[in-house]
């Protein structure tokens, strides 16, 4: 994916193997879109890391919650080095508004259905190909 | 989807009486769906056996990944009774995903590609059914 047209302002954040992206419980205050790199999103449930999705070039990080306005219910780190294009909450919020109602509500019914998923594949112990490992 | 959401989207209506077949797995389709009114059941067929993900209601949208990543259909969905929609063409999804953002348009991809993921891992994983596909009512 090239980024052009899209963002007037670039604010480029570049992560490191092992650091957050993102944290189970911080309040959003913005969004990531992954240019370089991969992040693991996972969830911490007792002293177990249940890994319930992969992140890779072109993908989004931290949309939902800022989507519907809730806090983040999930944490990513990076699994390489990993360079992504930081969405202010502001920003996002500007973008959302001259977005058309058809397109706000299919992002609300996706981010509905990741949600109810993610519940799901949680209490089955996370994805079959990346299995809980203890917390470090 | 909310009604203010499909608002001056002059959407057509369409109604499917009880047991017909809105999407079939493995077509491509071109339309999307609004239900407005009845129950719709979505299963998916893994090697042969029908595993019933769910039942979506008014609000949900059956349909609308296979307009975003044009892949084809991962599960089938049927009237359980007479079911009223908004159709939502291919043709409508594109034009709007044009106008929009490259970060939204990211945004869209990745929710699907998420939902996608996940709802392979949780189809015979004897999670299902549960909460999964009811969409906002």
């Amino acid at each position: 994916m090239t980024i052009d047209g899209g963002f007037k302002l670039l604010d480029r954040r570049v992560f490191f193997k092992g650091d957050l992206l993102l944290k189970e419980g911080e309040e959003a205050l913005r969004a990531y879109l992954i240019e370089q790199g991969s992040a693991e999103v996972f969830r911490t449930v007792g002293d177990k890391r249940i890994v319930i999705g992969k992140r890779g070039k072109g993908n989004v990080l931290g949309e939902m919650a800022l989507i519907d306005d809730s806090k983040r219910i999930a944490s990513a780190v990076a699994l390489e080095k990993t360079i992504c294009v930081v969405i202010a909450r502001a920003e996002f919020e500007r973008m959302i508004i001259r977005t058309s109602p058809l397109m706000r509500g299919l992002l609300r019914v996706l981010v509905t259905n990741v949600r109810s998923l993610d519940e799901l594949v949680t209490s089955v112990g996370g994805l079959r190909d990346g299995a809980a490992t203890p917390d470090p | 989807m909310s009604t203010d959401e499909l608002r001056s989207s002059g959407l057509d209506r369409r109604q499917f009486e009880p047991g017909t077949v809105i999407l079939k797995e493995g077509d491509h389709g071109d339309e999307a769906y609004v239900i407005e009114s009845g129950r719709v059941e979505v299963y998916c067929s893994p090697g042969g056996s029908k595993v019933v993900i769910g039942k979506l209601g008014p609000g949900s949208v059956p349909g609308e990944m296979a307009m975003i990543d044009s892949a084809p259909r991962m599960a089938t969905a049927v009237a359980i009774d007479k079911v009223t929609a908004r159709v939502i063409p291919r043709a409508v999804i594109e034009r709007e995903l044009r106008k929009s953002d490259v970060f939204v348009r990211a945004m869209l991809v990745t929710l699907v590609q998420n939902v996608r993921l996940l709802s392979a891992q949780t189809v015979g994983s004897g999670a299902g059914p549960a909460k999964p596909w009811q969409g906002p009512s």
